[in-house]
């Protein structure tokens, strides 16, 4: 799942599917992804998982890197 | 007493050294400790050769690091020049070199943009903050700084000398670089201070970026009122709800910000679950924020007066609305009364003044006006009109370009921009610099760009007539690396013909009912 969002913020919202991507990199402060780009990756999670993000949930905390997208994503299965 | 905004943290570090000055959420730091590191900023600044009145780029994220920046300059006696990180290499070059700047302040997260933006750039710069062994700059590291002394430098800075230039798009296609001195700005931070009664029991959000005017209250009212400034990540801006949130635990006081943000903690923001009780300010300007989202947004702030700030970069600010409880007397905001030490006129074309009640363009004399645009003799000429105010008494007035009327009581109203410049979420923009910047990229034969308000959101829209043998695909992959991304069309229309009015000119109008009907349709 968490290799599936990786390439999907790769080829989609950065267009540089050259670009290496590590679990704990800043995906928000760095400008990797825009407020545009968080909107459309929160519409493909919830796609490919199969879960509804809350609002309540759309925080930093959840998805500042892939490493936190893959607990957030684990906490849901639970 | 303060002459000039270089004295701030220091008097503020005299009066209360262990408030916390400025706050990113992950790391803050003391007025007592942000004054010496900001002398250690200066006399690094000072020892590398900067002399008084040189400009020095900051090319910083929203962060601790980048106030601290601000501070130690104006102590070194130089002047700072924001750059948005995320403009594009063309632009920030275009500033770089339009205003000579030798020095850069940057950090290491930023090191691929620091490459990217300085690519084949050909100027010697003395760097601080990354390592780019690959070139001829001078380097250093941050820790570079511990080095060196942490008392204030030995300059006599002046309040006539440069502070800060701030560039906005300009007419000809070229960003222009509005000039504040230690004077303007210190009249705008004491003005701002008094009008909104700032202390050091408050806790300011600035959610601006630098390179934004708005943030001089964060980054400059804020600490003189020996107010803590929490200085909010672009991070903040994609999470609404973890921003509700900053708000909460923070405790934050006095909020300013762009109408857009407040719409974002509105549609996303979790509000019903937060706690908003501690705000007693929430202001916010550079765009109109609708009435009813206002009325929305005020039942979450119970204890709050709200304040809709209205000034160009080149005045900061000039007159204010406050309201306290729903808005009920206003289908659309006033700009508000004319605030302290600030004179205004409302002009017809022959440059008389209009009747009370009548529409004309408004024009500010304030001590908080700019010195001038950098390098541009001319259009500082042209952006000013001095008058005769008393027999012998003459006053400069600085023309916004903005068309008002003003009623009985003092209230001024916004009608439009005279030309069109144009603000979008905030960003000043002129869309006759967007057509020629589109004209260049060689995809297009003509271009038309004007705006239409969704959900209360002025947006841009271009429709082009497209060279032949290429595509909008093509067109849109240009765009996208050669304007900033606050002036990037929403969406881009391909026609065979532009539509055009009986004068031969682009009929406007017509664009737009089309970008009507095609939302229309949407929904």
């Amino acid at each position: 799942m968490i290799q599936k969002i990786k390439a999907y913020i790769q080829s989609e919202l950065t267009g540089d599917s050259n670009l290496t991507l590590s679990e704990d990199d800043d995906l928000l402060g760095s400008g990797i992804i825009d407020s545009m780009g968080i909107m459309k990756l929160v519409a493909f999670i919830e796609k490919e998982a199969d879960i509804k993000v809350s609002p309540g949930e759309m925080v930093i905390e959840n998805f500042k890197n892939l490493n936190a997208i893959e607990e957030y994503l684990k906490s849901k299965q639970d | 007493m303060i002459y000039t905004i270089s004295q701030i943290l220091t008097h503020s570090a005299q009066r209360v050294p262990e408030n916390t000055a400025f706050d990113s959420g992950s790391e803050s730091i003391t007025f007592s400790e942000a004054d010496q590191q900001t002398n250690q900023i200066a006399n690094f600044l000072i020892e590398n050769g900067l002399k008084k009145g040189d400009r020095v780029g900051l090319f910083l994220k929203r962060n601790v690091k980048s106030a601290l920046a601000v501070h130690g300059v104006l102590k070194s006696g130089g002047a700072f020049v924001p750059i948005d990180v995320d403009a594009p290499a063309e632009r920030i070059q275009y500033i770089l070199d339009d205003c000579n700047i030798h020095y850069l302040i940057t950090e290491e997260s930023l090191t691929n943009h620091v490459n990217t933006a300085l690519e084949s750039f050909p100027k010697e710069l003395v760097i601080l903050g990354v390592d780019l062994p690959q070139t001829d700059y001078s380097c250093f590291s941050r820790e570079t700084l511990h080095d060196y002394p942490t008392h204030t430098p030995g300059i006599n800075i002046q309040s006539s000398d440069l502070a800060y230039i701030m560039y906005t798009s300009g007419t000809t296609g070229f960003p222009k670089g509005i000039m504040h001195t230690h004077y303007s700005c210190l009249s705008y931070a004491k003005l701002s201070r008094d009008l909104y009664d700032i202390s050091d029991a408050d806790v300011v959000a600035n959610h601006s970026p630098l390179h934004f005017d708005m943030s001089t209250f964060g980054y400059i009212t804020a600490p003189m009122a020996g107010a803590t400034t929490i200085i909010l990540g672009k991070q903040y801006s994609v999470f609404p709800a973890s921003l509700s949130q900053l708000i909460e635990q923070k405790k934050i006081t006095v909020w300013y910000s762009v109408p857009l943000v407040l719409q974002q903690l509105l549609e996303r923001g979790d509000l019903k679950n937060r706690d908003f009780t501690s705000m007693r300010w929430v202001l916010f300007g550079g765009e109109p924020f609708p009435v009813h989202q206002l009325n929305r947004f005020m039942a979450h702030c119970p204890n709050a007066s709200f304040s809709n700030v209205y000034g160009p970069a080149e005045v900061n600010q000039c007159t204010f609305y406050n309201r306290k409880g729903k808005e009920t007397e206003y289908e659309t905001l006033p700009l508000g009364e004319v605030w302290n030490d600030t004179d205004h006129l409302i002009l017809n074309e022959n440059q008389d003044r209009v009747k009370q009640g009548e529409i004309g363009e408004l024009l500010i004399h304030s001590s908080t006006m700019m010195a001038g645009y950098w390098n541009h003799e001319e259009r500082t000429r042209k952006s000013i009109l001095e008058v005769e105010v008393h027999s012998g008494l003459k006053k400069r007035f600085y023309k916004t370009g903005d068309l008002v009327k003003e009623d009985e009581n003092g209230v001024l109203f916004f009608i439009g921009r005279k030309d069109r410049q144009i603000k979008s979420r905030g960003h000043r923009i002129e869309l006759n610099e967007i057509e020629e910047t589109i004209l260049r990229l060689g995809e297009v034969e003509q271009v038309a760009c004007y705006t239409y308000t969704l959900s209360g959101i002025n947006e841009i829209f271009a429709t082009v007539v497209l060279t032949s043998g290429t595509s909008i695909e093509n067109l849109n992959h240009k765009i996208q690396k050669s304007l900033p991304k606050y002036s990037i069309p929403k969406l881009i229309l391909e026609t065979e013909k532009l539509p055009r009015t009986s004068a031969g000119k682009v009929d406007y109008k017509k664009l737009k009912e089309n970008i009507r009907s095609i939302y229309d349709s949407k929904n």
